[in-house]
């Protein structure tokens, strides 16, 4: 039995594969362990992938936020950063 | 707490974030890992990876934007001494608990400058109901997460070679096709899913080895 390899299987996940393709992939997952562990390996990344996203958006909005980026200012005068001012000056 | 040199804000916080990416490049200890083993940490660094997380938490405590700017000056005072000089100390104990506790102490004293009824010395009950109410739990670890996947981010850029992270960006972040990815970057559709994949493992390698310094 030949399996189907990573490039494949993350191609027939995310539906980037022929109709035929698609049925011959899943009619060997059906009687394939080990790739059907793969495509359950390629699934958890992509869930990873997707909340990283999520956290990325989220911080990207902080990020943006002017009212955010003022606190900075005045922790640099309460902190004495000292070398935020060298860098400024050169 | 007043704020000074406002207007100045947006050009030094530029100055951090880019910062931040130089410094992602000249060490390979994370943040996490440097406070664990008690490294000194500059107050810079250590603002731009958790200042977003005190920000969210303030949200969880209800507070406003103006209380929200006031809690993560009031963190980092905490956290630092007038020096500059980080003032963990690790038997403490796990650092996203010790980071709870000090972020949801503050947040409680803000809210009883708020409440004017409520004189120092007596019960906060009510403030404290909020520290405790349903669900709190699960969004500071949601928060923590968050954190923990954006610093990920953060050394995942460092750790790839420039063109498979810029794959990964497009294609697996931002959600662009594979075959806008393909004419735009000039690259064939089978490095697209090489790119993912590797990114995708180290990004997992990454986040379980920040989870294990906590
Ligand atoms: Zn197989």
């Amino acid at each position: 039995m030949k399996h189907t390899d990573r490039e494949t299987l993350e191609r027939y996940v995310s539906g980037d594969l022929s109709a035929l393709r698609k049925i011959m992939i899943a009619r060997h997952l059906k009687n394939c362990q080990a790739c059907s562990r793969l495509q359950a390996e390629i699934k958890t990344g992509n869930e990873l992938v997707d909340s990283l996203r999520k956290a990325r958006n989220t911080y990207m909005d902080f990020e943006k936020d002017d009212k955010a980026a003022a606190v900075f200012s005045s922790l640099e005068t309460c902190l004495g950063a000292s070398r935020m001012k060298k860098q400024e000056s050169n | 707490m007043k704020f000074l040199r406002i207007c100045n804000a947006r050009k030094i916080w530029s100055c951090v974030k880019h910062k931040g990416d130089l410094m992602a490049f000249s060490t390979n200890k994370s943040l996490l890992s440097k406070i664990s083993v008690g490294d000194e940490i500059g107050w810079e660094e250590f603002y731009r990876n958790y200042a977003p997380l005190i920000w969210l938490r303030g949200g969880d405590l209800n507070l406003s934007t103006g209380e929200k700017q006031d809690l993560i000056q009031d963190v980092m005072l905490t956290m630092f001494t007038s020096a500059g000089k980080f003032k963990y100390d690790r038997e403490k104990g796990r650092f996203r608990d010790y980071m709870r506790t000090i972020i949801d102490r503050r947040g409680v004293d803000i809210m009883r400058r708020r409440d004017k009824a409520i004189r120092i010395g007596e019960d906060i009950g009510g403030i404290k109901d909020v520290l405790v109410s349903p669900g709190q739990d699960d969004r500071w670890i949601s928060e923590w997460r968050d954190h923990i996947l954006n610093q990920a981010l953060v050394e995942l850029k460092s750790a790839l070679e420039p063109i498979t992270y810029q794959i990964f960006e497009l294609y697996a972040l931002k959600g662009w096709e594979p075959a806008r990815v393909e004419r735009f970057l000039k690259v064939r559709k089978s490095s697209i899913y090489t790119a993912k994949c590797r990114a995708v493992d180290k990004l997992g390698e990454i986040v379980r080895k920040l989870e294990s310094e906590q």
